[in-house]
Parts: structure tokens; C-alpha cells; sequence
């Protein structure tokens, strides 16, 4: 009998816990009575290989116990799946580019580590992020779901009380999405905040003072520019989300911006020292110091080559989008 | 090769809801588990074990059986299934649909 045993036994162990002793003691009856049954017609009793047999025709204990749970157990089900997705994606869209521009200068602008070690450890950094954002925003759906009472499949989907008057409206067509928004807002509010700390944060601590890594000098006239540049970014941003369309006015604004902004990155960079003097030699105490001074002036041009071709592309795009619209709307 | 498994796949669904009527059909008087397999692959109704069990309990979960652990004769204790009330009812309504319904497939195929 220990076969028989053996397999209640597996088909035990898949079945919810409540219902478990009575499916097992039906399965053993059921299987008793096959047996005899068999042993009644050959006229010999019951072997192994009849055991055997007639478990091979009950087949796979897994699917027989799954069988007494059909309805299906999900981590996540379909009423919040994709609602899941939805929100992962935007949270990640949103979280990794500025995560990752961010670390960037940061890590810039304290190490004095060659720059493709820094890139790596960054990149590597929003992985670790990605990961750990995902588990969070996973185990929260998770208890969602749990906690909700409602039925999976809807069991009488016939006798829902439905009206056609339920029916939402249908969302006006957005040209900007949410998270383009969104990621926009961050990206001012995380340059206002990274410029505004970087006297604290970034500095070099030298034999007997510490040196901030941004130019002191551009205190006076060009960094409260870049407040003033940043914050107006800021708002067109929260319009950009508000309104969610190139309209005429949105779009001459972000012209407008866009252009100030590469102006003042263009001449920021070509007139003015960004990184404190002092904070390049200070890192370069005992470095390769001309190498060292390239790499870091090399990092401002190539940031500031970055910046003015999202600010090129922006104001195309917004143009292009702003036709489309003026159609759409005709 | 395909078209086996669709066929298999469609019969797996076109059986789910006619085993229900068929098992229903056959509890005016109680029956265990195997006696009921027999009975029904008697009538020509082949059901595997492992498709029954499971759908005898859910028909009870739904209030349509019920069942009970009793010792007939000198046998060994064994699960009886009898028809309940509302199984009666819902078998009446769902005999009725299942006329209707072949009558209409009949036509639609001949």
C-alpha cells in the first residue's frame, strides 16, 4: 500500500489546508474501490503493478489537486495587473534617467577616479535601484491584492447591474504624457536642489581646508541665473503636465526657454571657469594633474553638449507637436 | 497535430459545463464517487477520475449535492452524493436550456 500512500501523500501536499484530510481520505476510498474492482474481475488480489497501474491512470498528483483549487492563485491577478505594469514602468521611465544623470554628477563631482570606473559604479548604482524599486512596488501590489475581498473571475457576469451611462468619458488625447511631466519636474527640481547643495556636498577636503567643487565666483551673478532659469523650467513643466498639449502659448514658452537655456549653457561654459580651480588641483595633489584637469574640463563640455542637444531636440519637438495640435484642434 | 490539440482544447471546454448536467442528472439517488463513474461510463458518458472528484466537490460547494461519510453494508466508510433542493431546481432549469439549446445546434449543423 505505501504507493498509495505515496501518492495521497504528493497529492496532499498541493491542496489548501482546510479541505485537506477529506479529499485525501475520497482520493484513498476512490482508489480502494478501483483496486477491488480489478482484483474482483482477474480474481487475483492486488499487486504492486495493479497499483501501479491505476495510478498511472489517476495521473500527475499535482494536476489532480489542482483540479479541487481551479480557481487560479495568483501573485498579482488580472483586475491589478495592469495597473502593476503601468505603474512600474512610470516609476521607472521616471526614476532611472534622473537617478542616473544625477549619481553621474555627483559622483563626478567627488571622486577623482577615472571616469569610466565612475560611469560603471554609477550605471551599476541604478541597477541596484531598478531592483530595489521593483521588489517595493511588487510587494506593495502584492498586498493590494490580497487585501482585496473582491472575486477574481467575476462568477455571474450576467446578472452585474451595468449601465451604458457608466461608461467614462473618453480622455482627451494627450500629446505629453504623465511621465514625460513628471520626468521633466524631477529633472529641475533635482538640478535646483544639486546646484543649491553642492557646497556642502560636493567639496574635497585638502591638507588643511576643503574646497567646494563649484566655482565660488559664479555665486555672485551666474548661478542665481540658473535658479531663475531652473525655477521658470519648473513651472512650464507643472503647465506642460497640467494642460497636456503643445498649445501656442506652451509652445512659445519652451521655445523661449529653450533658448535661454543654451545660451546660458554655451556661455556659462565658454566664458566661465565651472569647477573651482582650487578643487582640480587640490584633487590632483600627487595625480597626473594636466590628464586629471582634461578629464574634469572634458566631463563640463561634454554635460553641456548633452544639455544643448535635449534642448535643440525639445524645441523641435514642441514645434512639431504644436502643428499637429493646431490640426487636431481645427 | 495542431488541430488535435484545438479539438482537445474545445471538447475540454464543451465538456466542463455538460459533466455538470450530466452528474446532476444521474444524484436522484446517491451515489459514491466510483459507482457514479460507473454509471456514467455505463451510459456511454466517459469522465476521468481526476475530472469527477473535484467536480462533485465544487457542486457541493455550491449547494447542488450533498454528501456524507457512511458505511453501507459490510463496506468500507465511503463519500455518498445525493441531489439537493436547489439542485433539483437548477437541474430543471438547466434540462430546459439543454433542449433548447441542441435543438438549435441540430439545426445549425445539419
Amino acid at each position: 500500500m505505501s504507493l498509495i500512500d505515496r501518492y495521497i501523500a504528493e497529492v496532499g501536499r498541493h491542496l489548501p489546508g482546510k479541505d485537506r484530510a477529506d479529499i485525501e481520505a475520497e482520493i484513498r476510498s476512490t482508489l480502494e474501490d478501483v483496486l477491488e474492482e480489478k482484483s474482483g474481475q482477474t480474481g487475483r488480489p492486488v499487486d504492486e503493478a495493479n497499483i501501479a497501474n491505476v495510478l498511472q491512470e489517476f495521473g500527475d498528483p499535482a494536476l489532480l489537486a489542482q483540479q479541487y483549487s481551479p480557481s487560479k492563485r495568483y501573485l498579482i491577478g488580472p483586475r491589478w495587473f495592469d495597473a502593476y505594469v503601468e505603474f512600474l514602468k512610470r516609476i521607472l521611465y521616471t526614476a532611472v534617467p534622473v537617478f542616473m544623470i544625477v549619481g553621474l554628477f555627483m559622483a563626478l563631482a567627488v571622486t577623482s577616479e577615472n571616469i569610466i570606473v565612475v560611469v560603471a559604479r554609477v550605471v551599476a548604482e541604478t541597477f541596484k535601484m531598478g531592483a530595489i524599486v521593483c521588489f517595493w512596488v511588487t510587494l506593495a501590489f502584492v498586498l493590494v491584492e490580497r487585501s482585496d475581498a473582491r472575486p477574481n473571475e467575476s462568477q455571474n457576469p450576467v446578472t452585474k447591474a451595468w449601465k451604458v451611462s457608466q461608461l467614462p468619458e473618453l480622455p482627451k488625447k494627450r500629446q505629453i504624457s504623465v511621465g514625460e511631466a513628471v520626468a521633466g519636474a524631477t529633472l529641475a527640481v533635482g538640478s535646483i536642489a544639486l546646484v543649491a547643495l553642492s557646497p556642502i556636498i560636493a567639496r574635497v577636503q585638502t591638507d588643511n581646508r576643503s574646497v567646494p567643487f563649484v566655482n565660488p565666483d559664479l555665486w555672485q551673478v551666474w548661478l542665481p541665473i540658473f535658479f531663475a532659469i531652473a525655477s521658470l523650467t519648473l513651472i512650464h513643466e507643472l503647465f506642460k503636465f497640467k494642460l497636456g498639449n503643445w498649445t501656442p502659448a506652451l509652445t512659445i514658452t519652451n521655445v523661449i526657454l529653450g533658448l535661454v537655456s543654451i545660451t546660458y549653457v554655451t556661455a556659462l561654459v565658454t566664458t566661465q571657469q565651472v569647477i573651482n580651480p582650487e578643487y582640480v588641483a587640490a584633487l590632483a595633489d600627487g595625480v597626473v594633474t594636466a590628464e586629471l584637469h582634461n578629464a574634469v574640463l572634458w566631463t563640463v563640455d561634454l554635460n553641456a553638449a548633452i544639455i544643448i542637444s535635449i534642448y535643440v531636440w525639445s524645441i523641435g519637438n514642441s514645434i512639431r507637436m504644436a502643428r499637429r495640435f493646431d490640426k487636431q484642434s481645427a | 497535430m495542431e488541430n488535435d490539440e484545438l479539438v482537445q482544447n474545445m471538447l475540454l471546454e464543451l465538456r466542463r459545463g455538460v459533466l455538470s448536467i450530466a452528474v446532476l442528472s444521474r444524484l436522484s439517488k446517491e451515489e459514491y464517487g466510483y459507482s457514479l463513474l460507473k454509471a456514467l461510463s455505463d451510459q456511454g458518458m466517459k469522465i476521468e477520475e481526476s475530472t469527477l472528484y473535484p467536480l462533485l466537490r465544487r457542486l457541493e460547494s455550491q449547494g447542488l449535492l450533498q454528501s456524507e461519510w457512511r458505511i453501507v453494508d459490510d463496506a468500507r466508510p465511503r463519500r455518498y452524493y445525493v441531489i439537493s433542493a436547489q439542485g433539483k431546481a437548477v437541474l430543471e432549469e438547466l434540462k430546459r436550456e439543454w433542449s433548447a439549446m441542441t435543438g438549435t445546434m441540430q439545426k445549425m449543423l445539419s
